[in-house]
């Protein structure tokens, strides 16, 4: 993060549709150290928040990745975002 | 019919309960953690701007550090924007408010978004589900 301040850096954007609220608080920490670092650079922080985008639980498969096949009947299911995701259920926020 | 993680699978929507909703996996692929669901030419304005966890999130986030900019995804009209900014509440009075222009809506009513807006994002990536190439240059 640093490295990206002395590149010129003017604006720091988290995506909160990546990732959790844990992840997130990890990398503005990093970003708050950085600016600490470097306390003569002005770095704006833009936060863009998840509202009313329509995503995937994570999953707990080997590698993080779902292996879909074609033909499958599949469930989606809403309001169970913090429930993992797998082959045959797909919750969603 | 419903796209996730961009297209890599493709399902159709075969029932709909109360519950859940049931699909037929059409082109099959994988998925990673937190894919987005795309339903194409959806009308976003029956779901909440900015929803509960998102508030208690950003909020922890502007204890730690100023927020300087908040983006919103799928902002359809004027009132999203005059709704989100009430909900934030005075602790966001000096953050600036970017709408993603994103959805069909958004470009129909681009000007009025832009006037209560304090900027804007155009996220072709999402509009290239909506418009034809062509269509999302002139976009």
């Amino acid at each position: 993060m640093v490295k990206l301040f002395d590149a010129g850096m003017t604006m720091a954007r988290i995506n909160l549709s990546h990732g959790t609220a844990k992840e997130n608080i990890q990398l503005l920490n990093k970003y708050k150290q950085a600016r600490r670092l470097r306390p003569y650079m002005n770095c704006a922080l833009m936060i863009d928040i998840r509202g009313r985008e329509i995503r995937m639980s994570h999953n707990d498969e080997k590698g993080g990745i779902i292996r879909v096949r074609s033909g499958s009947q599949v469930s989606m299911i809403g309001g169970s975002f913090k429930q993992a995701s797998d082959a045959s259920t797909f919750r969603i926020n | 019919m419903l796209y996730i993680d961009d297209g890599k699978v493709v399902g159709i929507v075969t029932q709909i309960t109360d519950e859940a909703i049931k699909l037929e996996v059409k082109i099959g692929g994988t998925i990673k953690s937190f894919s987005q669901v795309k339903f194409i030419q959806s009308r976003y304005k029956y779901l909440p701007i900015v929803s509960k966890s998102d508030l208690d999130e950003i909020n922890n986030i502007n204890k730690m550090c100023t927020v300087d900019f908040v983006g919103l995804p799928f902002v359809t009209s004027q009132d999203d924007i005059i709704e989100a900014r009430t909900v934030l509440g005075d602790e966001f009075k000096g953050c600036k408010i970017l709408p993603k222009v994103d959805s069909l809506d958004a470009v129909q009513r681009y000007a009025e978004i832009l006037e209560e807006a304090d900027g804007s994002i155009f996220q072709r990536n999402e509009l290239q589900w909506e418009f034809h190439a062509e269509k999302l240059v002139v976009a």
